[in-house]
């Protein structure tokens, strides 16, 4: 998850969210960013690559930690 | 002889000139009818969330909000848009979604709402043709304070709390939506529809035709009943329609800026209503568009939006009241005015405004079954509050 991973904590917390929301359309909806929009959208592909059984539990491990650093700030 | 008070047409109130600029697109538009899509896309959403969802207002205006905001800034067309929620409603909403009354994770459930409907916005846009709308989150952007020329505020009801927001809009998003809604009314107009010279009529009497050379001879005076005056609003087309009277309407009428209430009248009678104002920086008569409001429901999810309803002429213009055989019409009028069948069809709206070059006179047009008969000079009684014309 190089893109995702590479990605400041609120933006992680936009993509995760909208990846558990919004399915396939994620990629759509998280690319509407003028200047994120291709990186944003790229990290969104690559969290809809892993099954959805398994998405489910990664992505909201990924927000919940995206969450944790922006509280700690 | 009646105790009749001179009244002085330059006590009727003066237009905004803004607002009457706007008065017949921008501000009359309804947005969701170039989204159309809009609800369904949100439908699902809110019943996954198990939220009740409903629009209660959308209301283009030249106000901005003056509330502490909480800004998502925006790009459509090149040009700078903001979608901003009130401090307090964003955090409940945020706290609502997220399910956490921590800050940082409120604005985060927040910001993504706000691009969430950005995104749909942008794939449900119908009203540019085969233009599509070019729009994004840009929060990067410098933008100044007074880039804001109006608003589109609108207020949601989620669950059974209100959240009030609006998107504000820079004069190149303004002129887009005017001019798109008033291209919009102009195609639906029925290029038959000629209105041909229509008079601007403050009352009439009705009066067996063998009375009429008394009656119009100089020095009589007619009281006659107004069509009904409206209370100083600001667009708030449903106040005080309706005859006052008494001694504070008779002392209001003569002293205050009070709006009178009168009809566009074609020569068949047929008429529609209008308030009477003044222009901001002239003299002239303008009109305010008085026709009764459509009626609109708004509503995601469990209620289904629909888009609103305008009035077209064939709606605008009532019959009028049946005239007994024995009988003539004399209408009192300020004068006469021509009006293009589109631009008829955009002041049908209510609440439109339409300048006139009719000078602002206390004298009137005495109208026998459409014909001009007499002129006469206005005024009111000392208590009533009645017109009364004084044939010259």
């Amino acid at each position: 998850m190089r893109r995702f991973s590479s990605l400041g904590a609120e933006m992680r917390v936009l993509v995760a969210l909208s990846v558990l929301c919004d399915g396939a359309e994620s990629v759509e909806i998280v690319s509407v960013d003028r200047r994120l929009g291709t990186e944003l959208a790229e990290a969104a592909r690559e969290l809809l690559l892993f099954e959805p059984e398994v998405r489910l539990t990664v992505v909201a491990t990924e927000l919940r930690e995206a969450l944790a650093s922006l509280t700690m700030r | 002889m009646l105790k009749v008070m001179p009244w002085d047409p330059l006590k009727l109130p003066r237009i905004d000139g803004k607002a009457a600029e706007w008065s017949r697109g921008f501000l009359r538009c309804a947005p969701l009818r170039w989204f159309p899509d809009l609800d369904r896309e949100f439908h699902s959403f809110c019943v996954n969330l198990g939220w009740e969802a409903s629009i209660q207002r959308l209301e283009p205006s030249l106000q901005l909000p003056s509330y502490a905001q909480e800004r998502l800034l925006l790009v459509a067309q090149g040009e700078p848009l903001a979608l901003v929620m009130e401090k307090q409603a964003a955090a409940q909403l945020g706290e609502l979604f997220m399910e956490s009354p921590v800050p940082v994770i409120r604005q985060q459930g927040v910001q993504y709402l706000g691009r969430r409907l950005v995104a749909r916005m942008a794939r449900s846009w119908v009203g540019g043709g085969d233009q599509q709308l070019r729009l994004f989150v840009d929060q990067d952007q410098i933008v100044r304070d007074d880039s804001w020329v109006g608003s589109i505020q609108f207020s949601l009801r989620i669950n059974a709390r209100s959240f009030e927001g609006a998107f504000l809009v820079g004069p190149r998003i303004m002129g887009l939506l005017d001019g798109l809604w008033r291209r919009q009314l102009r195609s639906g107009t029925q290029s038959d529809i000629t209105a041909g010279p229509l008079l601007v009529a403050l009352g009439e009497v009705r009066v067996p035709p063998l009375d009429l050379p008394q009656l119009l001879s100089p020095g009589t005076q007619i009281r006659f009943e107004g069509y009904g005056r409206g209370e100083l609003g600001r667009g708030d087309l449903g106040k005080g329609e309706g005859s006052a009277r008494g001694p504070r309407a008779a002392e209001e009428r003569s002293r205050a800026s009070y709006e009178e209430a009168g009809y566009l009248m074609k020569s068949n009678g047929a008429r529609m209503r209008v308030a009477l104002q003044l222009g901001d920086s002239h003299d002239f008569l303008v009109l305010r568009s008085a026709t009764s409001s459509p009626v609109t429901g708004r509503g995601l999810q469990a209620v289904s939006v629909s888009t609103n309803s305008t009035i077209g002429p064939a709606q605008a213009f009532e019959s009028p009241p049946s005239l007994a055989a024995e009988h003539s019409r004399v209408t009192f009028g300020f004068g006469e005015v021509t009006i293009d069948p589109a631009t008829l069809a955009e002041f049908c709206q209510p609440g439109a405004f339409l300048e006139t070059s009719i000078a602002a006179s206390s004298e009137v047009g005495v109208f026998v079954g459409g014909e001009l008969a007499a002129r006469a000079t206005l005024g009111v009684t000392k208590g009533e509050g009645a017109w009364v014309a004084t044939i010259l």
